[in-house]
């Protein structure tokens, strides 16, 4: 091999080893910035699955409109139709409040409600609104008097919107569109679990005029935890090439034969003869005897030990977390690598007071 | 919990949900990026089109309509192509009448369902065809507003309206990122035949599974930013 050819291959190395260690500190924080919001949208996920929909519904004690035949005489439509011409007519409905026929004229701009009887502007007083909303609700809880809501509000109403509360367990409330009379909904306890569940699940936390999910906080967010999951799965990948997702059912069994390992005095600490997954999770199986600070991620480099005998080739994390002189000694990262039978020697006092300390 | 038990764990964990995590990101990210207005097709037409009237009080009146059909419901006088037309539900069924003699009449034919589809669509392309659905609603579509006329039209997104065959008025329109938009919508949920069951048995074991998968994330995250041991205490 020529000596470019050696030097691209070097950089080929260093590059890739960058890229997965760069891959992880990525991931880690990532987690930092969406995890919390990942949690949330999967408890929320996991609520709406296995919260029954009776138990969010808003309408347990809706009555459905009923159909209305219409016994007084319905006024010409001419006048009506006429009136508002200019505005562009959509739409003339025939519908009822409280038994009383009703003309509903949309035109381009908006929509306005006039007596059938007398083509007089839909004016309700505050007995008739009430009455609508107790005719709309099967409840047992007594309905208290209209509150006007001067706040934004989700529904889409043409006038203001009257709020009644029930007295029922579930604290059913009831909205009324004052300038039409229709019952724009019913809410209660239930379907505010509902609204809260959908609330964290969007990250709309001002859901004043509805709960959406376009905007930007949900947006941001949402490309973090794809990040996030784009590079959890590279740091799988990796892990697998490197053959530390071997299942353990089908992992080799390495029972013939014992892992060592002394103190840098060259005294026996102790015998493994279990010796799953890597060296660091057969020494620390049962109890932490090895400390470490990233758990045996090959980022805090506590978990090294010296190979008196034919330690294994360097990884990315040895190669990133160890010094040449470390390596040449035979030291590694006992997260890192395959347990086999062998020997091996602790590197640092601290680990020797741990290990100590781990025995009481 | 030792920290190399917490590793272990979330990365077996996420070995098992791992593509559907990645599933979930992907899909919930396609979903809050593509404004909702654009995917129900609301760019694609104007309801308003044809559809506003100048025109007098009907000949034929509510209170002749009421007299003849009195238990019907939805009543609504409504203009379609110039012209004015009642339409009403008579025994739950969506009837078209006319507003000069009260007659009942007949579903749209198809030069009507185009002349309609031509009218409230806003873009350029041509129309490639139209289909009458009696019976059976594609499944993009729900079936309670059949009958339907589905119309296709020849854009780069596969734009399609859907016009009630009884009023002529535009029910929905679908294009491929609603359809793409759909499917996001299946493989977030999970339920891969009605795509709207959320309370199926995939979407509680995938969740449960990915939430012990973040919870021990969420603890190796706390591990890895926690102070690290000083010098002193390493040697």
């Amino acid at each position: 091999m020529s000596c470019s050819n050696k030097l691209n291959t070097g950089i080929e190395i260093l590059g890739k080893r960058h890229r997965n260690l760069a891959m992880q500190t990525l991931h880690k924080w990532l987690a930092l910035i969406v995890g919390l919001q990942l949690l949330i949208w999967i408890v929320t996920g996991l609520a709406f699955n296995l919260i029954d929909e009776q138990f969010l519904d808003a309408n347990p004690y809706r009555v459905d409109d009923k159909a209305q035949s219409f016994n007084s005489p319905l006024a010409s439509t001419a006048n009506l139709l006429q009136q508002y011409q200019t505005e562009g007519i959509i739409e003339l409905k025939l519908t009822s409040v409280l038994s009383r026929a009703v003309y509903a004229l949309t035109t381009t701009k908006q929509t306005r409600w006039f007596w059938a009887d007398s083509l007089e502007p839909l004016s309700l007083s505050d007995a008739e609104i009430q009455a609508i909303a107790k005719g709309s609700y099967s409840g047992s809880g007594v309905i208290s008097s209209a509150q006007i809501l001067t706040n934004k509000t989700p529904f889409d109403a043409s006038g203001s919107v009257a709020m009644f509360t029930t007295s029922d367990p579930l604290d059913t409330r009831i909205y009324i569109d004052t300038a039409s009379g229709a019952v724009l909904a019913h809410q209660n306890s239930q379907s505010d679990l509902k609204d809260l569940l959908f609330m964290l699940h969007f990250m709309d936390y001002t859901p004043d005029n509805g709960i959406g999910f376009n905007h930007l906080l949900v947006q941001s967010i949402s490309i973090g935890a794809l990040f996030l999951g784009l590079s959890g799965i590279y740091i799988l990948g990796h892990k697998c090439h490197q053959g530390q997702l071997s299942l353990p059912f089908i992992r080799r069994k390495t029972a013939i034969g014992k892992l060592a390992l002394y103190t840098q005095d060259a005294q026996l600490l102790a015998e493994f003869t279990d010796l799953n997954g890597t060296y660091l999770e057969s020494i620390n199986r049962g109890r932490e005897r090895l400390r470490t600070q990233c758990g045996g991620g090959g980022r805090c480099g506590l978990c090294k030990l010296r190979f008196v005998e034919q330690p294994p080739i360097p990884n990315d994390y040895d190669l990133d977390k160890l010094t040449a002189t470390e390596l040449a000694q035979g030291i590694r990262l006992s997260c890192q690598h395959e347990a086999h039978p062998s020997k091996l020697e602790l590197v640092t006092k601290a680990q020797h007071r741990d290990w100590q300390k781990s025995e009481y | 919990m030792t920290a190399t038990k917490i590793r272990t764990y979330h990365k077996w964990f996420a070995l098992l949900t791992a593509l559907q995590l990645l599933i979930w990101m992907a899909t919930g990210a396609y979903m809050v990026w593509m404004d909702i207005e654009f995917i129900r097709g609301k760019p694609l037409v104007n309801k308003v089109n044809g559809a506003v009237f100048h025109v007098k009080a009907p000949a034929y009146s509510f209170t002749d309509f009421i007299k003849d059909h009195p238990n019907a419901t939805a009543l609504s006088l409504y203009a379609h192509q110039d012209t004015l037309f009642y339409s009403a539900k008579i025994a739950g069924k969506l009837q078209r009448f006319s507003s000069v003699t009260g007659e009942l009449l007949p579903q749209l034919n198809q030069q009507q369902a185009l002349d309609a589809a031509e009218q409230v669509y806003t873009g350029k392309a041509k129309i490639i065809r139209a289909t009458l659905h009696q019976q059976t609603a594609p499944n993009e579509i729900s079936p309670h507003a059949l009958p339907m006329w589905q119309v296709e039209l020849d854009d780069a997104m596969h734009s399609t309206l859907y016009l009630s065959a009884v009023t002529g008025q535009l029910l929905s329109a679908r294009h491929d990122y609603w359809r793409l938009f759909d499917i996001m919508w299946m493989l977030h949920i999970m339920d891969y035949e009605t795509r709207e069951n959320v309370h199926n048995p995939f979407l509680t074991i995938m969740s449960s599974l990915a939430l012990l998968t973040t919870l021990f994330g969420i603890a190796l995250t706390y591990i890895s930013f926690r102070n690290p041991k000083s010098c002193e205490e390493q040697a």
